[in-house]
């Protein structure tokens, strides 16, 4: 993983295209909430697919717990959509076919000259964007598990909400 | 800084004090007024439901002519089963321009209001399986797009607030 994108900086506050066709800022998607950021190839690709299968099942925790999901990859809208719908995911989907951000966060997959995607990659973001914790999917096993998002979801949670311990009567 | 929230209704004269839209149904038939109050407004009448502030705000982004007004009959408890199901449709579907779940209190939903660009993009709205649902157009601007929510969280920043208002005041951002 880039040293950029470590844990502890704060990550560039992307501006792209939504699945709706409408432009959005990171820094507006992340508010004041836990969010996994989230790259991924491409619809085309088996490892998205089986990884976006925990996401799907994750969301209806996330749902609950004031948590946010933002998916980025270079797909453009209408195609992202069909895949979004496909899945049933109930969170933003970013896109950028013209590979805006690639090269800029070092995130380019440099052995897929067909598709040039970005790497599989995740970041649990704090309000203001700083980086909790990353973790580089190239290889499967690099992605995090349902469990590590859950952890890294209550750390930030616990680090945010003055209420994390019952307020006294 | 928007108000999380504002008093909206629908009313067959033209209110005083208020922001305002004549309305006409899908057909063009005059169907009364809409009017938007702001939170502290005291003159907003008994019937008024809490909105999402940002749809009133016209620096949240472009006017709205086609409204999917869905209101009348029994309030349900923002808890209901029904409600959750309704919300999950929402951040699955297509995002028509601005929605916002209209608020009797903290505890009840008295009802929805969506909005777009189009009438078509208001055909299928979810809160229709909740509430009698009308389609109508709004004469002058009144209701301004408001992003979709990020999703999948879909619970209100703050009970009293309507959704899809997306933080707790004083957050840091």
């Amino acid at each position: 993983m880039a040293p950029l994108l470590s844990a502890g900086n704060r990550f560039p506050d992307l501006e792209l295209v939504d699945h709706g066709g409408n432009i959005r800022r990171l820094s507006d998607l992340v508010g004041g909430d836990p969010t996994l950021l989230h790259f991924y190839r491409g619809w085309w690709c088996p490892k998205e697919q089986t990884f976006f299968r925990g996401l799907v099942r994750l969301q209806d925790e996330a749902e609950v717990a004031y948590t946010r999901f933002v998916s980025v990859s270079v797909d453009p809208p209408q195609v992202t959509a069909a895949f979004r719908a496909g899945l049933g995911g109930r969170w933003t989907f970013l896109c950028d076919p013209d590979r805006v951000y690639l090269d800029a966060l070092d995130l380019r997959e440099t052995t897929d000259t067909l598709y040039n995607p970005y790497v599989p990659s995740a970041f649990v973001l704090r309000p203001g964007l700083e980086i909790e914790e990353a973790w580089n999917g190239y290889w499967f096993w690099g992605r995090p598990t349902a469990e590590e998002l859950r952890m890294a979801f209550r750390r930030v949670t616990r680090s945010i909400r003055d209420d994390w311990e019952v307020p006294k009567a | 800084m928007t108000d999380p929230w504002c008093w909206l209704a629908l009313v067959p004269d033209e209110p005083v004090g208020a922001r305002t839209a004549s309305i006409v149904e899908e057909d063009g038939r005059p169907a009364g007024w809409l009017g938007i109050w702001d939170r502290s407004d005291e003159g907003h009448p008994s019937a008024a439901l809490r909105m999402d502030g940002r749809a009133a705000s016209p620096e949240s982004g472009e006017a709205l002519p086609w409204l999917s007004l869905c209101v009348g009959g029994s309030p349900r408890a923002f808890d209901d089963g029904g409600v959750a199901v309704t919300l999950r449709r929402c951040l699955a579907e297509p995002w028509p321009g601005m929605r916002s779940t209209l608020l009797v209190d903290w505890h009840l939903i008295g009802g929805a209001v969506s909005a777009a660009r189009r009438p078509q993009a208001l055909a299928d709205d979810p809160f229709a399986r909740l509430f009698p649902a009308r389609i109508l157009r709004a004469r002058e601007p009144v209701l301004y797009a408001v992003p979709a929510p990020t999703g999948p969280a879909l619970s209100r920043y703050g009970s009293g607030n309507p959704w899809p208002w997306d933080r707790y005041a004083g957050q840091v951002t």
